[in-house]
């Protein structure tokens, strides 16, 4: 535990605080965000060290038919002191999952992919509709709205985020109907600091 | 982000008069507002041969007697396209307060990678707008099209998976009932700004041919 853990987020500081007393407790809910009734998991891979890494607000807009590659969209939070990269993306219901960024310059749009996102320390690092998107390719079934896709982060220290995205309208992204967080804008508007 | 919250804002004051809704615009819009590019005189269009997704004849005759909102893209295209589409159907939403709705502009999207498109694209329009039409044909025939209406777009080599990547532009075209090119709107196009906007270029283009 450090400093900056407390800074942060103190829900995510007495989550973390009830997980090392819980000793094996894989699952850690920031309570601000669960509040908010978004979707936040952030687990601990098994035999890994505690990830310092929180996703928030992971989506995936529900895809038309018959197209077979979708985007799950985030905001990722680096608690710790170090910078960690993502190096790999992974979910069980896609054939497969990378990172990419949508680049318009000079009015044409192409995607760009990305064999590995940094995380800095302090500032969320948004997942955001005609920016970066984890594109997700083979789905292994037709998913709607309300359902649950599994995520899994990897990181450069060896550990994984496992995150719980859920299938939403298109325009109906998390963070719309509260002012708990705004995407992509300037600034993180934590209430729980 | 800004867009996305407006248009949660925009819908919960769906019960309230349109005057409420631009005013949320006056306040907010600043930030957002529209970009557009006129092409004066407006450009007319070359001749082309493509194919909606129902399989009948489109061509410039497709075009007149009613604006057209076009937007090129490809239905593998996960995060932009599908953005475009959803914004452009608030667009609709948001003028069909304004105007009747015959006189709503027809979304066209230009599918630019008939091969997978072909297929899946009745049902990609519609999943966004009942009301949606999807355009598409052979490589020669698209050039025709996204080139007259000043855009571009380029297939990549396969790779060895097939897959290739997809370049394209990003500017939504639109369209007067004469088929020529009246202005080009950048990405995001903010809902209300954008209704509004097109609401007057209707209103002007009516008066220009009143006094012509």
């Amino acid at each position: 535990m450090n400093v900056s853990v407390v800074k942060s987020c103190l829900s995510c500081l007495i989550g973390a605080a009830a997980l090392t007393a819980a000793g094996s407790q894989s699952a850690l809910a920031c309570e601000a965000h669960a509040a908010n009734g978004q979707s936040l998991q952030t687990a601990q891979a098994q035999g890994h060290a505690m990830s310092s890494v929180m996703a928030m607000d992971a989506w995936v807009p529900v895809a038309p038919p018959g197209v077979k590659a979708h985007a799950a969209y985030m905001v990722l939070m680096n608690h710790g002191k170090e910078t960690r990269t993502i190096t790999a993306v992974q979910s069980p219901q896609y054939g497969s999952a990378t990172m990419h960024a949508s680049i318009t310059k000079d009015g044409v749009t192409h995607m760009q992919h990305l064999a590995a996102v940094d995380l800095p320390p302090g500032p969320p690092v948004g997942f955001v509709p005609g920016g970066m998107h984890i594109m997700l390719m083979k789905p292994k079934a037709a998913y709607k709205e309300g359902d649950t896709i599994d995520l899994s982060l990897t990181l450069d220290d060896g550990t994984t985020v496992a995150v719980k995205a859920t299938v939403r309208a298109r325009n109906d992204a998390p963070g719309m109907n509260h002012d708990h967080m705004n995407h992509g804008a300037m600034g993180h508007d934590h209430k729980g600091s | 982000m800004t867009m996305h919250r407006r248009r949660a804002l925009s819908r919960l004051a769906a019960t309230l008069a349109v005057t409420c809704v631009l005013g949320l615009t006056a306040t907010t819009g600043q930030a957002a507002g529209l970009r557009v590019v006129e092409p004066d005189p407006p450009a007319a269009l070359p001749e082309f041969s493509l194919k909606d997704h129902r399989g009948k004849p489109f061509t410039v005759e497709s075009l007149k007697g009613h604006w057209t909102l076009a937007s090129i893209g490809f239905t593998s295209c996960p995060d932009v396209c599908p953005f475009v589409l959803s914004n452009l159907a608030e667009v609709v939403n948001q003028m069909s307060v304004r105007v009747r709705p015959d006189n709503l502009p027809k979304v066209i999207f230009v599918a630019i990678d008939p091969k997978r498109d072909t297929e899946v694209l009745g049902d990609y329009v519609k999943h966004f707008d009942e009301n949606f039409m999807g355009v598409t044909g052979d490589h020669k025939e698209l050039a025709k099209f996204v080139e007259g209406i000043d855009g571009f777009y380029r297939l990549g080599k396969p790779d060895k998976d097939g897959d290739y990547e997809v370049q394209h532009s990003a500017s939504v075209i639109v369209i007067g009932p004469d088929a020529r090119i009246h202005a080009k709107l950048s990405p995001p196009l903010p809902p209300a700004d954008t209704a509004e906007y097109l609401a007057r270029k209707r209103i002007t283009y009516i008066r220009a041919q009143r006094n012509n």
